[in-house]
Protein backbone atom coordinates (compact mmCIF):
# COMPACT_ATOMS: atom_id res chain seq x y z
CA UNK A 1 0.00 0.00 0.00
CA UNK A 2 2.46 2.35 -0.61
CA UNK A 3 0.27 5.24 -1.60
CA UNK A 4 -1.28 4.79 1.62
CA UNK A 5 1.55 5.17 3.76
CA UNK A 6 1.25 8.59 4.67
CA UNK A 7 -2.56 8.59 5.43
CA UNK A 8 -4.20 7.52 9.20
CA UNK A 9 -7.73 7.06 9.33
CA UNK A 10 -9.44 8.12 12.41
CA UNK A 11 -13.24 6.78 12.51
CA UNK A 12 -15.67 7.90 14.98
CA UNK A 13 -12.98 9.44 17.10
CA UNK A 14 -12.01 6.41 18.42
CA UNK A 15 -10.65 3.72 16.19
CA UNK A 16 -7.33 4.45 14.41
CA UNK A 17 -6.71 2.69 11.31
CA UNK A 18 -2.97 2.68 10.22
CA UNK A 19 -2.93 1.21 6.61
CA UNK A 20 0.88 0.91 6.34
CA UNK A 21 0.52 -1.32 9.29
CA UNK A 22 -2.90 -2.95 8.78
CA UNK A 23 -3.91 -2.29 11.89
CA UNK A 24 -6.41 -0.95 13.95
CA UNK A 25 -5.59 0.67 17.49
CA UNK A 26 -8.45 1.92 20.02
CA UNK A 27 -7.64 5.55 20.86
CA UNK A 28 -8.66 5.04 24.71
CA UNK A 29 -7.90 1.49 25.73
CA UNK A 30 -4.33 1.45 23.22
CA UNK A 31 -5.29 -2.00 22.14
CA UNK A 32 -4.23 -2.66 18.68
CA UNK A 33 -4.92 -5.35 16.30
CA UNK A 34 -3.49 -6.61 13.29
CA UNK A 35 -6.09 -6.95 10.07
CA UNK A 36 -5.44 -9.61 7.10
CA UNK A 37 -3.99 -7.68 4.51
CA UNK A 38 -7.00 -8.52 2.19
CA UNK A 39 -9.23 -7.10 4.77
CA UNK A 40 -7.14 -4.35 5.61
CA UNK A 41 -7.24 -3.34 1.86
CA UNK A 42 -11.13 -3.30 1.59
CA UNK A 43 -11.17 -1.15 4.46
CA UNK A 44 -8.52 1.49 3.02
CA UNK A 45 -10.57 1.37 -0.20
CA UNK A 46 -14.06 2.11 1.78
CA UNK A 47 -13.05 4.41 3.88
CA UNK A 48 -11.72 6.28 0.75
CA UNK A 49 -15.07 5.84 -0.47
CA UNK A 50 -16.34 7.60 2.55
CA UNK A 51 -20.01 8.03 1.97
CA UNK A 52 -19.91 5.93 -1.61
CA UNK A 53 -21.21 2.58 -2.50
CA UNK A 54 -17.99 0.25 -3.21
CA UNK A 55 -19.17 -2.93 -5.49
CA UNK A 56 -17.50 -6.04 -4.47
CA UNK A 57 -15.74 -6.15 -7.85
CA UNK A 58 -14.14 -2.91 -7.05
CA UNK A 59 -12.76 -4.39 -3.16
CA UNK A 60 -12.03 -8.04 -4.81
CA UNK A 61 -10.16 -6.05 -7.74
CA UNK A 62 -8.44 -4.03 -4.82
CA UNK A 63 -7.75 -6.03 -2.18
CA UNK A 64 -6.80 -9.55 -4.06
CA UNK A 65 -5.16 -7.82 -7.34
CA UNK A 66 -5.04 -10.50 -10.54
CA UNK A 67 -5.46 -13.08 -8.65
CA UNK A 68 -9.27 -11.46 -7.69
CA UNK A 69 -11.54 -13.81 -10.59
CA UNK A 70 -10.32 -17.06 -8.50
CA UNK A 71 -11.11 -15.81 -5.32
CA UNK A 72 -14.14 -17.02 -3.61
CA UNK A 73 -17.48 -15.41 -2.46
CA UNK A 74 -17.00 -17.07 0.75
CA UNK A 75 -13.60 -15.58 1.13
CA UNK A 76 -14.57 -12.46 0.46
CA UNK A 77 -17.01 -12.60 3.02
CA UNK A 78 -14.76 -13.85 5.85
CA UNK A 79 -12.80 -10.77 5.56
CA UNK A 80 -15.60 -8.69 5.50
CA UNK A 81 -16.77 -10.30 8.68
CA UNK A 82 -13.22 -10.32 10.12
CA UNK A 83 -13.48 -6.29 9.61
CA UNK A 84 -16.76 -5.90 11.54
CA UNK A 85 -15.44 -8.50 14.39
CA UNK A 86 -12.81 -6.22 14.78
CA UNK A 87 -14.95 -3.28 15.20
CA UNK A 88 -17.02 -4.96 17.52
CA UNK A 89 -14.07 -6.47 19.57
CA UNK A 90 -12.99 -2.66 19.91
CA UNK A 91 -16.25 -1.68 21.36
CA UNK A 92 -18.07 0.10 18.40
CA UNK A 93 -21.57 0.25 18.69
CA UNK A 94 -22.42 1.64 15.44
CA UNK A 95 -22.13 -0.75 12.10
CA UNK A 96 -19.13 0.59 10.24
CA UNK A 97 -19.39 -1.55 7.22
CA UNK A 98 -22.87 -1.24 6.02
CA UNK A 99 -24.02 -3.61 3.23
CA UNK A 100 -26.14 -2.51 0.23
CA UNK A 101 -27.90 -5.05 -0.91
CA UNK A 102 -27.13 -5.92 -4.72
CA UNK A 103 -24.61 -3.10 -4.80
CA UNK A 104 -22.08 -3.40 -2.68
CA UNK A 105 -20.77 -2.23 0.57
CA UNK A 106 -20.50 1.53 2.44
CA UNK A 107 -19.05 3.07 4.76
CA UNK A 108 -22.69 5.74 5.56
CA UNK A 109 -21.56 9.60 5.74
CA UNK A 110 -23.25 9.41 9.31
CA UNK A 111 -19.87 7.30 10.03
CA UNK A 112 -17.28 10.01 11.41
CA UNK A 113 -13.77 9.51 9.68
CA UNK A 114 -10.94 11.81 9.57
CA UNK A 115 -8.08 11.69 7.46
CA UNK A 116 -4.88 12.23 9.18
CA UNK A 117 -1.22 13.11 7.24
CA UNK A 118 2.28 11.48 8.61
CA UNK A 119 3.85 13.88 10.07
CA UNK A 120 7.55 11.78 9.62
CA UNK A 121 9.68 12.77 6.64
CA UNK A 122 10.60 9.59 4.78
CA UNK A 123 14.28 10.60 5.12
CA UNK A 124 14.21 9.91 8.28
CA UNK A 125 16.38 6.65 9.54
CA UNK A 126 13.79 3.39 9.69
CA UNK A 127 13.33 2.86 13.06
CA UNK A 128 12.59 -0.88 14.40
CA UNK A 129 8.91 -1.84 14.24
CA UNK A 130 7.94 -1.21 17.56
CA UNK A 131 8.92 2.18 17.05
CA UNK A 132 7.27 3.58 14.18
CA UNK A 133 3.90 3.90 15.08
CA UNK A 134 5.55 5.88 18.32
CA UNK A 135 7.01 8.28 16.22
CA UNK A 136 4.71 8.51 13.72
CA UNK A 137 1.49 8.95 15.07
CA UNK A 138 0.66 12.03 16.70
CA UNK A 139 -1.59 10.35 18.90
CA UNK A 140 -0.91 9.00 22.66
CA UNK A 141 -2.99 5.79 21.20
CA UNK A 142 0.40 4.82 18.99
CA UNK A 143 2.36 4.85 22.52
CA UNK A 144 4.24 1.31 22.51
CA UNK A 145 4.65 1.66 26.16
CA UNK A 146 0.28 0.57 26.17
CA UNK A 147 -1.21 -0.78 29.50
CA UNK A 148 -1.83 -4.51 29.73
CA UNK A 149 -4.96 -3.79 30.94
CA UNK A 150 -7.17 -1.10 29.52
CA UNK A 151 -9.91 1.09 31.56
CA UNK A 152 -12.64 -1.24 32.06
CA UNK A 153 -10.15 -3.97 32.95
CA UNK A 154 -9.00 -1.68 35.85
CA UNK A 155 -12.41 -0.79 36.94
CA UNK A 156 -13.03 -4.47 37.22
CA UNK A 157 -10.32 -4.75 39.20
CA UNK A 158 -11.36 -1.55 41.15
CA UNK A 159 -14.40 -2.75 42.00
CA UNK A 160 -13.34 -6.01 43.01
CA UNK A 161 -11.07 -4.92 45.68
CA UNK A 162 -13.43 -2.78 47.09
CA UNK A 163 -16.09 -5.30 47.11
CA UNK A 164 -13.65 -7.74 48.89
CA UNK A 165 -13.20 -4.97 51.52
CA UNK A 166 -16.76 -4.37 52.02
CA UNK A 167 -17.40 -7.90 52.37
CA UNK A 168 -13.93 -8.85 54.50
CA UNK A 169 -14.48 -5.63 57.29
CA UNK A 170 -17.40 -6.43 59.09
CA UNK A 171 -15.80 -9.70 59.64
CA UNK A 172 -12.30 -8.57 60.72
CA UNK A 173 -13.38 -5.52 62.92
CA UNK A 174 -16.31 -6.92 64.56
CA UNK A 175 -16.83 -6.76 68.05
CA UNK A 176 -16.05 -9.19 69.86
CA UNK A 177 -16.72 -10.11 73.55
CA UNK A 178 -13.64 -9.23 75.12
CA UNK A 179 -13.58 -5.87 72.40
CA UNK A 180 -15.34 -3.71 75.51
CA UNK A 181 -12.71 -4.49 77.96
CA UNK A 182 -10.52 -1.83 79.14
CA UNK A 183 -7.04 -1.94 80.53
CA UNK A 184 -6.68 0.51 83.22
CA UNK A 185 -3.42 -0.30 84.34
CA UNK A 186 -0.19 0.46 82.87
CA UNK A 187 1.88 -2.43 81.76
CA UNK A 188 4.72 -2.99 84.04
CA UNK A 189 6.30 -5.60 82.59
CA UNK A 190 4.78 -8.54 84.23
CA UNK A 191 1.48 -8.81 82.86
CA UNK A 192 -1.62 -7.20 80.73
CA UNK A 193 -4.84 -6.22 82.84
CA UNK A 194 -8.34 -5.87 81.44
CA UNK A 195 -11.30 -4.96 83.25
CA UNK A 196 -14.69 -5.66 81.92
CA UNK A 197 -15.85 -1.73 80.72
CA UNK A 198 -19.54 -2.07 81.82
CA UNK A 199 -18.64 -2.53 85.42
CA UNK A 200 -19.74 1.08 87.10
CA UNK A 201 -16.11 0.79 89.24
CA UNK A 202 -13.31 -1.38 88.89
CA UNK A 203 -12.78 -1.55 92.48
CA UNK A 204 -13.40 -5.01 93.48
CA UNK A 205 -11.03 -5.62 90.26
CA UNK A 206 -8.09 -3.89 91.57
CA UNK A 207 -8.46 -5.10 94.84
CA UNK A 208 -8.49 -8.34 93.40
CA UNK A 209 -5.21 -8.05 91.60
CA UNK A 210 -3.71 -6.47 94.96
CA UNK A 211 -4.76 -10.28 96.45
CA UNK A 212 -3.51 -12.19 93.38
CA UNK A 213 -0.21 -10.98 92.63
CA UNK A 214 0.92 -14.40 91.86
CA UNK A 215 -1.18 -14.53 88.78
CA UNK A 216 0.39 -11.25 87.29
CA UNK A 217 3.74 -13.09 85.27
CA UNK A 218 5.13 -14.61 82.40
CA UNK A 219 3.53 -11.43 80.32
CA UNK A 220 0.56 -13.17 80.26
CA UNK A 221 -3.14 -11.26 79.73
CA UNK A 222 -5.77 -11.29 82.39
CA UNK A 223 -8.88 -10.75 81.41
CA UNK A 224 -11.17 -9.99 84.79
CA UNK A 225 -14.66 -9.63 85.28
CA UNK A 226 -16.56 -8.06 88.03
CA UNK A 227 -19.64 -6.27 89.05
CA UNK A 228 -19.84 -4.45 92.53
CA UNK A 229 -23.54 -5.88 92.17
CA UNK A 230 -22.31 -9.37 92.89
CA UNK A 231 -20.23 -11.99 94.51
CA UNK A 232 -18.57 -13.79 91.55
CA UNK A 233 -15.52 -13.06 90.05
CA UNK A 234 -13.95 -14.58 86.67
CA UNK A 235 -11.20 -14.63 85.54
CA UNK A 236 -9.37 -15.46 81.65
CA UNK A 237 -5.76 -16.04 81.86
CA UNK A 238 -4.06 -16.33 78.65
CA UNK A 239 -0.55 -16.54 76.73
CA UNK A 240 -1.39 -13.46 74.59
CA UNK A 241 -4.43 -11.19 73.74
CA UNK A 242 -8.13 -12.26 72.91
CA UNK A 243 -7.37 -9.98 69.16
CA UNK A 244 -5.25 -12.98 68.41
CA UNK A 245 -6.70 -16.33 67.66
CA UNK A 246 -3.36 -18.08 66.79
CA UNK A 247 -1.50 -19.77 69.32
CA UNK A 248 -3.69 -18.13 72.51
CA UNK A 249 -4.20 -20.64 74.86
CA UNK A 250 -6.30 -19.41 78.13
CA UNK A 251 -7.11 -20.99 81.84
CA UNK A 252 -10.81 -20.27 83.28
CA UNK A 253 -10.17 -19.00 86.94
CA UNK A 254 -13.91 -18.67 88.78
CA UNK A 255 -14.97 -17.52 92.38
CA UNK A 256 -18.37 -17.96 92.60
CA UNK A 257 -18.12 -16.16 96.10
CA UNK A 258 -15.28 -14.09 95.76
CA UNK A 259 -15.77 -11.60 99.22
CA UNK A 260 -15.86 -15.14 101.33
CA UNK A 261 -12.38 -15.29 100.95
CA UNK B 1 -30.41 -6.87 24.11
CA UNK B 2 -27.87 -3.88 24.19
CA UNK B 3 -25.96 -5.57 27.19
CA UNK B 4 -25.54 -9.01 25.35
CA UNK B 5 -24.09 -6.55 22.27
CA UNK B 6 -21.56 -5.16 24.56
CA UNK B 7 -20.63 -8.15 26.49
CA UNK B 8 -19.83 -9.57 22.91
CA UNK B 9 -18.03 -6.78 21.70
CA UNK B 10 -15.54 -7.13 24.94
CA UNK B 11 -12.14 -8.63 24.08
CA UNK B 12 -10.92 -12.06 25.43
CA UNK B 13 -8.85 -10.78 27.87
CA UNK B 14 -11.32 -8.46 29.72
CA UNK B 15 -14.15 -11.44 29.73
CA UNK B 16 -10.97 -13.93 31.42
CA UNK B 17 -10.52 -10.75 33.99
CA UNK B 18 -14.65 -10.24 34.37
CA UNK B 19 -15.31 -14.00 35.36
CA UNK B 20 -12.34 -14.41 37.71
CA UNK B 21 -12.98 -11.10 39.51
CA UNK B 22 -17.05 -12.40 39.76
CA UNK B 23 -15.71 -16.41 40.51
CA UNK B 24 -13.35 -14.58 43.65
CA UNK B 25 -16.34 -12.41 44.87
CA UNK B 26 -18.95 -14.95 44.98
CA UNK B 27 -16.21 -17.49 46.30
CA UNK B 28 -15.58 -15.45 48.89
CA UNK B 29 -18.65 -14.03 49.81
CA UNK B 30 -20.86 -17.98 49.56
CA UNK B 31 -17.20 -18.87 51.95
CA UNK B 32 -18.03 -15.72 54.79
CA UNK B 33 -21.51 -15.74 54.81
CA UNK B 34 -22.67 -19.96 54.57
CA UNK B 35 -25.53 -20.01 56.84
CA UNK B 36 -24.61 -21.51 60.20
CA UNK B 37 -25.87 -24.70 59.21
CA UNK B 38 -28.03 -25.15 62.75
CA UNK B 39 -25.08 -25.20 64.69
CA UNK B 40 -25.23 -22.03 66.31
CA UNK B 41 -25.05 -24.05 70.50
CA UNK B 42 -22.88 -26.90 69.12
CA UNK B 43 -19.86 -27.02 70.61
CA UNK B 44 -16.77 -29.53 70.56
CA UNK B 45 -14.44 -27.57 72.89
CA UNK B 46 -12.59 -28.32 75.78
CA UNK B 47 -11.78 -25.98 78.78
CA UNK B 48 -9.32 -25.89 82.08
CA UNK B 49 -10.93 -24.51 84.80
CA UNK B 50 -10.12 -23.73 88.46
CA UNK B 51 -13.15 -22.50 90.52
CA UNK B 52 -11.64 -21.03 93.79
CA UNK B 53 -14.07 -21.32 96.85
CA UNK B 54 -12.66 -19.67 100.33
CA UNK B 55 -9.25 -21.99 100.55
CA UNK B 56 -10.57 -24.85 98.77
CA UNK B 57 -10.05 -25.06 94.64
CA UNK B 58 -11.20 -27.15 91.95
CA UNK B 59 -8.58 -27.76 89.38
CA UNK B 60 -9.70 -29.46 86.00
CA UNK B 61 -10.34 -30.11 82.23
CA UNK B 62 -14.10 -29.64 81.35
CA UNK B 63 -14.84 -30.95 77.36
CA UNK B 64 -17.88 -30.69 75.59
CA UNK B 65 -18.90 -32.78 72.64
CA UNK B 66 -22.85 -31.60 71.72
CA UNK B 67 -24.87 -31.47 68.40
CA UNK B 68 -28.31 -32.27 67.21
CA UNK B 69 -29.79 -31.53 70.66
CA UNK B 70 -27.47 -34.04 72.41
CA UNK B 71 -24.13 -33.50 74.02
CA UNK B 72 -22.19 -35.12 76.25
CA UNK B 73 -19.72 -33.14 79.33
CA UNK B 74 -16.48 -35.09 80.99
CA UNK B 75 -14.99 -33.72 83.96
CA UNK B 76 -11.94 -34.30 84.86
CA UNK B 77 -10.07 -32.59 88.04
CA UNK B 78 -9.04 -32.95 91.17
CA UNK B 79 -10.53 -30.74 94.73
CA UNK B 80 -8.29 -29.60 97.30
CA UNK B 81 -10.02 -28.92 100.62
CA UNK B 82 -6.35 -28.27 102.26
CA UNK B 83 -3.13 -30.24 102.24
CA UNK B 84 -4.11 -33.38 103.42
CA UNK B 85 -7.72 -33.05 102.16
CA UNK B 86 -7.71 -34.60 98.21
CA UNK B 87 -10.66 -35.72 95.95
CA UNK B 88 -10.77 -36.79 92.33
CA UNK B 89 -13.69 -35.57 90.50
CA UNK B 90 -14.06 -38.06 87.26
CA UNK B 91 -17.95 -38.05 85.58
CA UNK B 92 -19.37 -37.80 82.12
CA UNK B 93 -22.87 -35.98 82.04
CA UNK B 94 -24.89 -36.66 78.79
CA UNK B 95 -27.05 -33.89 78.63
CA UNK B 96 -30.06 -32.58 75.94
CA UNK B 97 -29.16 -28.56 74.49
CA UNK B 98 -32.05 -25.95 73.28
CA UNK B 99 -32.58 -23.27 72.21
CA UNK B 100 -35.48 -21.26 74.30
CA UNK B 101 -35.27 -17.97 72.68
CA UNK B 102 -31.66 -16.75 71.93
CA UNK B 103 -30.88 -19.04 74.98
CA UNK B 104 -29.88 -21.97 75.50
CA UNK B 105 -31.07 -24.56 78.02
CA UNK B 106 -29.07 -27.63 78.67
CA UNK B 107 -30.45 -29.87 80.76
CA UNK B 108 -28.54 -32.89 81.92
CA UNK B 109 -30.20 -36.51 81.82
CA UNK B 110 -27.45 -38.91 83.05
CA UNK B 111 -24.60 -38.80 85.27
CA UNK B 112 -21.83 -41.83 84.85
CA UNK B 113 -19.40 -41.41 87.40
CA UNK B 114 -16.28 -43.07 87.14
CA UNK B 115 -14.89 -45.21 90.38
CA UNK B 116 -11.86 -43.72 90.25
CA UNK B 117 -13.69 -40.46 91.32
CA UNK B 118 -13.31 -39.96 95.20
CA UNK B 119 -15.34 -36.30 95.67
CA UNK B 120 -17.93 -36.94 98.17
CA UNK B 121 -21.26 -35.01 96.90
CA UNK B 122 -21.20 -32.39 99.57
CA UNK B 123 -17.63 -31.18 98.74
CA UNK B 124 -18.69 -31.13 94.79
CA UNK B 125 -21.86 -29.24 95.49
CA UNK B 126 -19.40 -26.70 96.85
CA UNK B 127 -17.88 -26.35 93.28
CA UNK B 128 -19.94 -27.41 90.75
CA UNK B 129 -23.69 -26.98 89.67
CA UNK B 130 -26.32 -28.97 90.39
CA UNK B 131 -25.90 -29.91 86.29
CA UNK B 132 -22.76 -31.83 86.66
CA UNK B 133 -24.23 -33.60 89.52
CA UNK B 134 -27.37 -34.46 89.01
CA UNK B 135 -30.51 -34.11 86.45
CA UNK B 136 -30.97 -30.69 86.27
CA UNK B 137 -31.35 -27.81 83.95
CA UNK B 138 -28.87 -24.96 83.06
CA UNK B 139 -30.64 -21.99 81.96
CA UNK B 140 -27.60 -18.82 82.63
CA UNK B 141 -25.60 -19.87 80.00
CA UNK B 142 -24.52 -18.24 77.14
CA UNK B 143 -22.19 -19.07 74.40
CA UNK B 144 -20.22 -16.81 72.28
CA UNK B 145 -17.93 -17.28 69.83
CA UNK B 146 -14.61 -15.74 70.27
CA UNK B 147 -12.56 -16.68 67.17
CA UNK B 148 -12.18 -19.57 64.56
CA UNK B 149 -10.41 -21.40 67.67
CA UNK B 150 -12.08 -20.60 70.57
CA UNK B 151 -16.02 -20.04 72.19
CA UNK B 152 -16.77 -18.55 75.25
CA UNK B 153 -19.51 -20.04 77.77
CA UNK B 154 -20.44 -17.46 79.91
CA UNK B 155 -22.69 -18.20 83.26
CA UNK B 156 -24.45 -15.78 85.36
CA UNK B 157 -23.45 -13.10 82.65
CA UNK B 158 -19.97 -13.70 83.52
CA UNK B 159 -17.23 -15.66 81.86
CA UNK B 160 -17.36 -19.05 82.89
CA UNK B 161 -15.45 -21.00 80.70
CA UNK B 162 -12.76 -20.19 77.67
CA UNK B 163 -13.28 -23.54 75.43
CA UNK B 164 -10.61 -24.46 72.94
CA UNK B 165 -12.04 -25.93 69.77
CA UNK B 166 -10.57 -28.93 68.71
CA UNK B 167 -11.89 -31.12 65.42
CA UNK B 168 -13.35 -34.56 65.56
CA UNK B 169 -11.38 -37.47 63.81
CA UNK B 170 -14.08 -37.73 61.74
CA UNK B 171 -13.90 -33.69 61.21
CA UNK B 172 -10.46 -33.55 60.20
Amino acid sequence: MPEADNLFYLIENKILFIPAKQSLVHMDSHEQIKLKPTAALCLLLLLRNHGAIVTQNELLAFAWGESHRQVSFNAFYQSILSLRKTFAQMNVEKQIITTVPRKGLIIQREISVEEQQDPVPEAQPEPSPSETITESLPYKATNDKRSILNLTEWWMIIATVIIIGIIIYPRVFNEQYFSGYVSPMKYDGQCHYFFNGDSSNHLRHKEFIQQHPDMCQDDNYLYITAYPETKNISVILCTTSMELSRGNSCQSVYYPRYDSQ
Amino acid sequence: MKIFTAISSLRTQTRVIFLVCAAIVTGLAVYLYQPPNDARHNLVCRATLQINRDKASFRGIIDFKSGDGKGIAHINGIINVSAQEEYTVQRTILFTHADYGLSPVWVSRQIIVSNRETAPSGVLQQFLPDFYLKSAGVTDIDIFTLNKDADLITREGIPYLYCQKYMLPEDE
